[in-house]
């Protein structure tokens, strides 16, 4: 068992989806993550273990690794690829409820704006890292942030914006969404934004890449 | 003096620019990515090949300037006025304007097409392509960017004018607010873009930039020294 989950990390680490996929060169004609998640449930392993054993530790070395400078961020979005690839496998007990994700986040580029690959790639790293990702999209406006938190009961939300101007759509939405719901963590982020403007519209925390938003939820959101 | 009677009124110019006249290279792409030939993983490259492949058919360059007519323009205390709109400039780009006889506005975009590409590779599990998209559609509207510069500067130098370097609004000091008055001395949808409340551009890869005009102004090299701006990426791209 530790063999294949191992085996599985180390496909979502170097990022090697199937058995077809030519990448990584040296790992050619060798199963990839999909093939080792059918064969772990096969062999009676259990849901829980190919998702925490297998799919998490491979992120997280690829999470540690960026963060380090020792890969860029063309190779975690390889990797996310093997691991959202073989996630498709485990659809079926997150659904019966055999397996959960670590909780729910909603994530918007605010109003006024409509830049989004950034959000895209935090909401990408969540995932990898076990969360599961609400998306807004772009242009969101504090009403939708709202209905969306209330009607998937979520705790925690990522607002992201691209310019100075936009960014101060910001504190209306986090104003709104702290005074017409009820605990709910309000985390921003985005090219212009620093800590000094998060704290001063009372956003909760600021984080200048995914990585840290992802320490962060797993170390202090217990849901 | 003669100058300025060549430039009596603004000059309006756009231009639709065949992608081979404004192409990337492959290698420089894998550069801004943080790689070198040895280091570039296989599927990376691969990607990079076949989105330049592809680009020519997704992008339309397109992008003008506007020279207005030196009566129009005043320029003080770190501000400008044309034809009674304020820019505040700030103190950096004021310095490298402030001897300018006039002011020129200018305007690139790819279009809408490439946002369009680049999500349906996201949406599909393909988020690599889609990212490398996104970051080569950048290079491309600067490079469009660089080179309206460089047809303004010819055309300048015909009437025996120079410029400045390009600043755009959002750096330096200067407000991306700005953005409003910069539009509302162009024609409604040039080069096809339009600026919203917020003053973001429509289509997202937009560049809009300030160049001075005249006789006496000179391009410098970027004076990242003096702006103290530290989410600034001109830095590392001018470093
Ligand atoms: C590439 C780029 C462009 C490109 C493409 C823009 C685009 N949206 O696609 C082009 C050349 C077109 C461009 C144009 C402009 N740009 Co520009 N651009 C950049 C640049 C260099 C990188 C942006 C980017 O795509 N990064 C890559 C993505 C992946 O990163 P990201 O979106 O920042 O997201 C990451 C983090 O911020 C974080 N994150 C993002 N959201 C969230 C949310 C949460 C909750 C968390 C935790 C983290 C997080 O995680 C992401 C992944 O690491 C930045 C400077 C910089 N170094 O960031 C300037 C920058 C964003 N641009 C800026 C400006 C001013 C402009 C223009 C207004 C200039 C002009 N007048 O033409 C225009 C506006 C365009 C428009 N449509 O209106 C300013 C904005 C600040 C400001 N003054 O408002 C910046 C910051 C540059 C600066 N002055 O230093 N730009």
């Amino acid at each position: 068992m530790e063999n294949i989950l191992q085996q599985l990390s180390l496909c979502i680490e170097r990022g090697k989806v199937n058995k077809v996929s030519n990448y990584p060169a040296d790992m050619k004609d060798l199963p990839g993550a999909i093939e080792l998640t059918r064969q772990a449930l096969d062999q009676g392993i259990s849901a829980k273990d190919v998702l925490n054993s297998g799919f998490l530790p491979g992120m997280k070395i690829v999470g540690e690794k960026f963060k380090n400078g020792k890969i860029f961020l063309p190779e975690v979005l390889i990797s996310a690829k093997a691991m959202s690839s073989a996630m498709e496998l485990l659809k079926p007990y997150f659904h019966s409820g055999e397996i959960s994700y670590k909780g729910k986040v909603i994530m918007g580029t605010v109003s006024g704006d409509l830049h989004d690959i950034g959000k895209n790639i935090v909401k990408m790293v969540l995932e990898g890292g076990g969360w599961q990702v609400i998306d807004l999209g772009t242009n969101v406006s504090a009403e939708k942030f709202i209905n969306s938190i209330n009607s998937e009961s979520v705790k925690v939300v990522g607002l992201s914006a691209l310019l100075t101007t936009t960014m101060q759509n910001m504190k209306e939405i986090v104003h709104r969404i702290k005074t017409e719901t009820n605990d709910v963590i309000v985390i921003v982020g985005g090219a212009p934004l620093t800590k000094e403007f998060a704290d001063s519209i009372n956003a909760d925390a600021y984080f200048s890449d995914p990585q840290g938003m992802l320490d962060f939820l797993n170390q202090k959101i217990i849901l | 003096m003669d100058s300025i009677i060549s430039l009596k009124q603004s000059i309006l110019k756009d231009f639709q620019i065949d992608y081979n006249d404004c192409s990337i290279n492959e290698n420089k792409i894998i550069e801004l990515l943080g790689y070198n030939d040895d280091t570039v993983p296989e599927t990376v490259e691969e990607s990079v090949k076949y989105i330049l492949n592809e680009l020519p058919g997704k992008v339309k360059l397109h992008s003008g300037y506007k020279i207005f007519n030196p009566r129009k323009v005043i320029l003080d205390n770190n501000k400008f006025i044309i034809d009674n709109r304020l820019f505040n400039c700030g103190k950096i780009i004021y310095s490298s304007l402030k001897k300018s006889e006039s002011i020129s506005f200018l305007v690139a975009s790819i279009g809408k097409e490439i946002e369009n590409w680049s999500r349906h590779f996201m949406d599909n599990n393909e988020m690599l392509k889609g990212y490398l998209i996104d970051k080569i559609a950048s290079e491309l509207v600067e490079q469009l960017a660089d080179k309206t510069e460089k047809f303004l500067e010819d055309d300048l130098e015909e009437i025996e004018l120079k410029a400045t370097n390009r600043y755009s609004p959002g750096y330096c000091g200067w407000s991306v607010s700005d953005q409003q008055n910069l539009f509302s001395l162009l024609p409604s949808m040039f080069c096809g873009v339009s600026v919203n409340s917020d003053s973001l551009m429509t289509p997202i890869k937009s560049v809009s930039a300030v160049i001075g005009v005249g006789k006496q102004v000179e391009k410098k090299d970027y004076q990242c020294s003096i702006c103290d701006i530290d989410f600034c990426y001109k830095r590392e791209r001018n470093a």
